[in-house]
């Protein structure tokens, strides 16, 4: 639903660490996207492209490694996944945020992320 | 061709910071602030309005009225002497900390003592953006039907309290305001869980202590 801000946070986290001439020469962006995160790759990759058009990063395309959710019991020493609600008249599973063996709170150690883990460059005259 | 790393690849980053530097802003000039999330016409307004009401006497209270596009809470607020700016944010379908930020300059924040800030109304993207409140709360009402929160995982387990509004519609609508009750109770143990019917200010002393405003 906010592919759209998500591409240009993207672009600028990109712009802000990485000089124009590498990232003229970038091919693939590699993101890592946690379970937990509501985006929609189609539209992320679609509002990134139409943003990016005729400019520096037009070659780029993004590539997606979904991070699935690992949890951490603050009470008891369960860490892993969660159990899912698969209640049919969802049409989806849904994660159920609490501990799986004692139902208290957890946190989330993994699942969360939305961040870039690295570009792929061709390789350019200073690179040799 | 060949791979590089970023030293700090998360996307978010700037969002979290611009937060954390509302927060640190907030707490110069000793206000605090609440992050007012929830479904389309759950009733943020009204609560907000109810929890004014009744204590405007002892508290000096502001609102940000946050919407794609008009001034109609903006205009609610003003009309209930609460202090308002208004924040459209044209497209986004959520708050983001640096419209926060913006609201916050504009803001008599030496005159007052607790900030509201009324996200959009959407269960999804909000959670995605932290804006630097104290806390946050999520509405929902009865009218939305009994399984909001387990659509909507993300959002609840973040939240501090969950507000159930128009309790008093239950029985009319054939809705079981016990449901998303223990829904909640299951993702968010550490979360508190209030009913209210904020046009007839029924649960409002409750939320109010929860939401700790009138310990100073």
């Amino acid at each position: 639903m906010h592919e759209y801000s998500i591409a240009k946070e993207l672009i600028d986290t990109l712009t802000d660490q990485v000089d124009d001439e590498k990232l003229s020469r970038t091919k693939k962006i590699h993101l890592e996207l946690g379970e937990l995160r509501i985006i929609s790759r189609e539209a992320l990759a679609q509002a990134f492209k139409l943003v990016t058009e005729d400019t520096i990063l037009s070659e780029a395309e993004l590539e997606f490694e979904e991070i699935p959710l690992f949890a951490r019991c603050k009470e008891c020493d369960f860490e892993g996944g969660v159990n899912y609600d698969d209640d049919t008249s969802l049409h989806f599973s849904v994660p159920v945020l609490s501990c799986p063996e004692c139902g208290s709170s957890v946190e989330i150690v993994k699942g969360n992320e939305l961040s870039v883990k690295s570009l792929t460059v061709e390789d350019g005259e200073q690179d040799e | 061709m060949h791979d590089i790393n970023l030293e700090d690849g998360d996307i978010l980053a700037k969002q979290k910071e611009l937060a954390e530097k509302n927060r640190d802003k907030l707490s110069l000039h000793g206000v605090r602030a609440i992050n007012v999330m929830g479904a389309i016409g759950s009733g943020k307004t009204a609560l907000i309005e109810a929890i004014h009401d009744k204590i405007k006497e002892e508290v000096r209270m502001g609102a940000v009225a946050g919407d794609v596009a008009g001034t109609d809470d903006y205009e609610r607020f003003e009309r209930a002497g609460i202090t308002a700016y208004n924040l459209n944010t044209h497209s986004d379908c959520h708050l983001d900390a640096h419209l926060v930020d913006h609201s916050l300059e504009n803001m008599p924040l030496d005159e007052l003592d607790l900030l509201f800030v009324e996200n959009v109304g959407n269960l999804v993207c909000p959670a995605d953006f932290p804006l630097g409140t104290d806390k946050e709360i999520v509405v929902i009402s009865v009218t939305e039907g009994e399984d909001m929160v387990r659509k909507h995982p993300k959002i609840f387990s973040q939240s501090d309290i969950v507000v159930i509004n128009k309790v008093d519609l239950s029985d009319a609508i054939g809705v079981n305001p016990e449901k998303p009750r223990s829904d909640y109770e299951e993702i968010n143990p550490n979360g508190k869980v209030i009913f209210t019917a904020a046009t007839k200010g029924e649960g409002i002393d409750e939320l109010i202590s929860a939401l700790d405003i009138l310990e100073n």
